[in-house]
């Protein structure tokens, strides 16, 4: 049995579809370089958290005074605030994501970190907003906070995706027929 | 470069012996899996293959490369059975059962084939198959063309699967 499993093992020649070969063979490529990935991952992440602070009437770092933008939000209900709050912050985390890495190396991070994609960035400013250190305003209701994670998640997972899908879409797979 | 030699230098983090391990067992990895398991299955069992290669790259100690694998291979492909639920086939049985066996004489029973093989025909095998070396490298080596080497392998793992036929029966 052994044998005759490894004879027909060394001899197959069967090769997966292109598709899963090409995904594969990047995947582990990029591997090789998973923490420089990772770590400019997260730092343009902090980055796009501090230029979303020019917008952000939390920590009085922004251009406006009082909620500042905010206040147009605010016309719209506080879930629509809360809506449009998430959707900015992490859109502005994950452009400038987007404009700083390759767009092989986004791929191969959602492909790798797809959990901690969801939790890193959406605890990340849960946790600033909580903290609402600078601004004397009431509270936030649980639903507005519960509106901001969710929205958050979907914003930051859907950047994500779209770009994925993009790179495996046009440039693996195209780059892969060619070199065939 | 032999397949230990390419082993080494993967390990040591060089990724084009990376990409010459992955053109040459792609399609060993796949034909293997694929005959054992669905479509679906075998695709997402060579990528987890391909990924656990990677992530345990640094425990290669300079065995013989194409046996390791394997035996890194038949280890997933238990552990896929049991995921899949289907402990009660028969295929699973059959590599469940062999599995300890494996470990251990993979390379000596290869060699013990390879011992009936008329000593030309036995070297062929071990050095295209086992280490690794190219058709370039052996039609070097021995100075016959590549078609001769190809008619050669062809004809030698032929009869040694006729012959491992013979023993199982």
């Amino acid at each position: 049995m052994m044998n005759k499993d490894f004879l027909e093992f060394l001899t197959n020649s069967d090769g997966p579809p292109d598709r899963l070969r090409a995904v594969v063979k990047k995947d582990i490529q990029l591997s090789f370089r998973k923490t420089g990935i990772l770590s400019r991952f997260v730092l343009l992440q902090m980055v796009g958290a501090v230029v979303s602070l020019a917008f952000c009437p939390q920590f009085g770092l922004g251009f406006s005074e009082g909620h500042g933008i905010g206040h147009y939000f605010r016309m719209f209900g506080d879930l629509a605030c809360a809506f449009f709050c998430a959707s900015l912050f992490l859109s502005c985390g994950a452009l400038i994501t987007v404009l700083g890495m390759k767009s092989e190396e986004l791929w191969w991070t959602w492909r790798r970190y797809k959990l901690s994609l969801f939790l890193f960035p959406s605890a990340l400013w849960f946790l600033l907003m909580l903290a609402n250190l600078s601004l004397r305003l009431p509270p936030e209701s649980s639903s507005y906070h519960l509106t901001w994670v969710v929205v958050a998640v979907l914003v930051q997972a859907t950047w994500l995706k779209l770009s994925s899908l993009r790179y495996e879409k046009v440039r693996l797979f195209s780059a892969h027929r060619s070199h065939n | 470069m032999t397949d230990e030699q390419l082993m080494l230098a993967y390990s040591a983090g060089d990724e084009g012996a990376f990409n010459a391990l992955y053109e040459k067992y792609t399609p060993k990895v796949y034909g293997y899996i694929n005959k054992r398991l669905r479509t679906s299955e075998a695709e997402d069992l060579f990528q987890k293959v391909w990924r656990h290669l990677h992530e345990k790259r640094h425990l290669y100690q300079q065995q013989p490369f194409a046996p390791w694998f394997f035996v890194l291979i038949r280890h997933l492909l238990i552990d896929e059975y049991r995921m899949l639920g289907r402990r009660n086939t028969q295929q699973f049985k059959d590599i469940l059962a062999e599995q300890s066996r494996v470990e251990t004489t993979a390379a000596v029973d290869v060699e013990e084939l390879l011992s009936t093989l008329p000593p030309e025909s036995a070297e062929l095998v071990k050095t295209y198959y086992l280490d690794g070396l190219s058709y370039e490298n052996l039609e070097k080596d021995t100075g016959l063309s590549q078609t001769t080497l190809r008619q050669r392998l062809s004809r030698a793992m032929k009869k040694l699967r006729a012959l491992q036929g013979k023993h199982d029966e």
